[in-house]
């Protein structure tokens, strides 16, 4: 171990945040607070992006471990402590130089602050809980905090903690029990769960507490988040996803964050990923998270333990759309909200425009492209006064052909092939089909 | 056919204000009513011009009205869409005030085009300003001031000055907008003020600047460490932060490749 006990802000700035960077989440949002006398900063809800890094992720926080002395051997974790790697740790004050110097700036919007386990989990929460709370009432910091909770840590000490922080979070990294028996042996589902309920049950206590006093202490008033890594066992989307489903139900939780695996250590008992980390299947996932908390979907309804992965082509509402033909197509001046959120190339600010537009008159296809609509998915599930956008055959075969972006894929319409006599397929492709305008180019031209 | 209105006013809030009150007191058909905010290219048939004066009084009662009609959100959106960058914003802002005030429409009646433009300006001017307050970067100056280059597209120095007011009110700062010499000024304790005809360059705040190589180049290391090498998208870094935002930043000053010699 390389300890760098007497390392400038500079090293330990570029030790720790190395260090941190494998914690994806990054969100500065669901804090409404505004700015006071004698104190600097504040928070806006829908959080704000300061920078974007090399990898095209969002800076938004001072993104750092406290420390990167850690006594627990993750075979996953770059910190792990039988890594040969440069150790640090930052002082409190450090931290809060840091930040309030940053955020007068306007580098970040925050402090997300993690850390390995220096010594114990109780002696590391407190030093977070330390930090923190000279953040607060010493440097008069009011603007957003997101605090890692040490798995393990008691009680006392995250309550406190949670007072000052505005999103706390407590990493679940994999999906089953199994698997962070074989990848964490210090961690156990118990460790991290029970600071994760502690947290929903004393929220819950707290806006009760609002409820009478306007004024109460607020705790943790951007709620909870965790993280889960995608690809390092042989977990299914499925299993992920209805790990993330009975997170946001049971436990309340703001957002799960999901991080393609990166094999850091080079661990004979984790996968080699030499074409990458798998961001398509991290894609994918974030998409259909987004559909169970604002579309209204299930993760049952998504996939299945028959059909455990997402189709690695189509986005999951695409997906899902095509395998639901008998629930389309859908009256764009009649049907609800809920009802047009689940038309693939109609999201929520689309479905809003929508119900409220035709309130004045009937919307036409015309108009359905100046609010925005994707007509390009939406054109096989909608219909406007009973009619199409363009001639649709109304088939799965024929829908999915189409969506499927691949080189004869054309932005304005369904899909035109030319037939060859040379063409091992045969006229039996996609059905001809008019473009909007009604032109019927291309059906059967031979190619001679 | 009727006569067209062009009323030809200052490209301000308070000067599209004055036009909008000085239109609707003509009297000559709201329909026929064009506000322009730059001399047209060429002159028109059939088209009359009227020059209006900015004039505070007016643009306040018109400000008034607007805000009791329409609520702080409705008087919101009229704002950022009147710092928009486009030439059509008067006409559009006149025309949807009168749809608004009349009954006609309301701000979700996208089917009328009038109101989908100005919810088009105002999308443009507020992505920008969201851009803005996270891409802005300050600069300490000897004095301990904070000062700040910009060169936005639309008209967001007042925005973005009551941004960091209600964040910083215990910070002196200035926040330059070099591309219209204007500057935003905010003392601790008081109202951010608009000096306009004034400009600073890159090279006037490095000479004042105190911490240019302390803390932006802490900063410029966190940058780079946080970022995942298997991960690596420039693509994606310069569609969520385009390269016209990142003049003023420091984290992007020393990443440009030397020369090939």
């Amino acid at each position: 171990m390389i300890l760098s006990q007497h390392a400038s802000l500079s090293e330990k700035l570029k030790i720790l945040s190395d260090a941190a960077k494998y914690d994806v989440a990054c969100t500065s949002s669901g804090s409404d607070r505004r700015g006071a006398r004698g104190r600097l900063g504040n928070c806006v809800p829908a959080g704000i992006c300061h920078s974007f890094s090399a990898d095209g992720r969002c800076i938004s926080l001072l993104k750092i471990l406290f420390t990167n002395e850690c006594v627990f051997d993750c075979r996953y974790c770059i910190n792990r402590s039988s890594n040969d790697v440069p150790r640090a740790s930052f002082t409190p004050d450090e931290v809060c130089t840091l930040t309030v110097e940053f955020y007068r700036r306007n580098y970040i919007e925050g402090l997300f602050l993690s850390s390995g386990i220096l010594r114990s989990p109780d002696y590391t929460m407190e030093l977070l809980a330390e930090t923190v709370y000279r953040l607060r009432t010493r440097y008069h910091f009011h603007g957003y905090i997101h605090l890692k909770a040490i798995p393990g840590a008691s009680q006392e000490l995250i309550e406190r903690a949670g007072y000052y922080a505005d999103r706390m979070s407590v990493n679940l990294e994999l999906a089953t029990a199994e698997g962070l028996r074989n990848l964490a042996p210090h961690k156990t589902r118990r460790t991290i769960l029970q600071p994760m309920r502690q947290i929903q049950t004393r929220r819950d206590a707290n806006r009760e507490e609002l409820s009478l006093y306007r004024h109460a202490p607020k705790f943790v008033p951007a709620g909870q988040s965790t993280q889960m890594i995608v690809g390092a066992l042989g977990e299914t989307d499925y299993e992920l996803l209805s790990t993330a489903q009975a997170l946001y139900h049971n436990f309340d939780l703001k957002r799960v964050f999901y991080s393609a695996f990166v094999n850091v250590n080079q661990d004979a008992s984790l996968p080699m990923l030499p074409q990458g980390p798998p961001l398509e299947r991290e894609h994918r996932l974030y998409q259909a998270d987004w559909l169970l908390r604002f579309y209204g979907f299930q993760a049952g309804e998504l996939l299945t333990p028959s059909r455990p992965n997402f189709h690695p082509l189509l986005d999951p509402k695409c997906d899902w759309a095509i395998r639901h033909l008998d629930l389309f197509p859908v009256e764009v001046n009649r049907a609800d909200y809920h009802t047009l959120l689940r038309v693939p190339g109609i999201g929520t600010a689309s479905a809003r425009r929508i119900t409220g537009a035709r309130r004045f008159g009937p919307l036409t296809f015309e108009d359905l492209k100046k609010l925005r609509v994707v007509l390009k998915r939406a054109q096989y599930f909608i219909t406007c006064g009973g009619k199409t956008f363009v001639p649709v055959k109304f088939d799965e075969d024929y829908i999915l052909r189409n969506l499927l972006p691949h080189p004869g894929f054309r932005e304005n319409g369904p899909e035109f092939r030319q037939l060859s006599l040379f063409d091992s397929e045969g006229p039996e492709g996609p059905a001809p089909s008019g473009r909007k305008g009604g032109s019927y180019a291309g059906k059967t031209a031979l190619s001679l | 056919m009727q006569e067209k209105q062009r009323f030809l006013c200052e490209n301000s809030l308070d000067g599209l204000f004055t036009a909008v009150y000085d239109a609707w007191d003509s009297r000559c058909g709201h329909e026929n009513v064009e506000l322009a905010v730059q001399e047209p290219d060429n002159l028109e048939f059939f088209c009359r011009e009227h020059r209006t004066a900015t004039d505070p009084e007016k643009a306040a009662r018109v400000a008034r009205t607007l805000r009791r009609r329409l609520g702080s959100r409705g008087y919101e959106i009229l704002c950022y869409a009147a710092a928009s960058q486009f030439p059509d914003k008067g006409t559009a802002l006149y025309q949807s005030i009168v749809c608004l005030l009349t009954g006609r429409s309301d701000f979700t009646d996208r089917r009328n085009p009038h109101i989908r433009r100005l919810m088009e300006l105002y999308k443009n001017s507020f992505a920008e300003f969201d851009h803005l307050r996270g891409f802005l970067r300050f600069r300490e100056l000897s004095s301990g001031a904070l000062a700040s280059l910009i060169r936005p597209k639309n008209d967001l120095l007042l925005f973005l000055g009551a941004h960091f007011q209600e964040r910083m009110p215990e910070e002196a700062f200035l926040i330059c907008d070099s591309g219209r010499s204007r500057i935003c000024f905010h003392k601790p304790g008081a109202d951010c003020s608009l000096i306009s005809g004034l400009s600073l360059s890159e090279t006037e705040l490095s000479r004042y600047s105190s911490d240019a190589e302390t803390f932006e180049n802490l900063f410029r290391t966190f940058c780079r460490s946080i970022s995942i090498r298997e991960r690596e998208n420039p693509a994606l870094q310069r569609q969520m932060l385009p390269l016209r935002f990142r003049e003023f930043m420091p984290e992007f000053r020393q990443t440009q490749a030397p020369p090939d010699h």
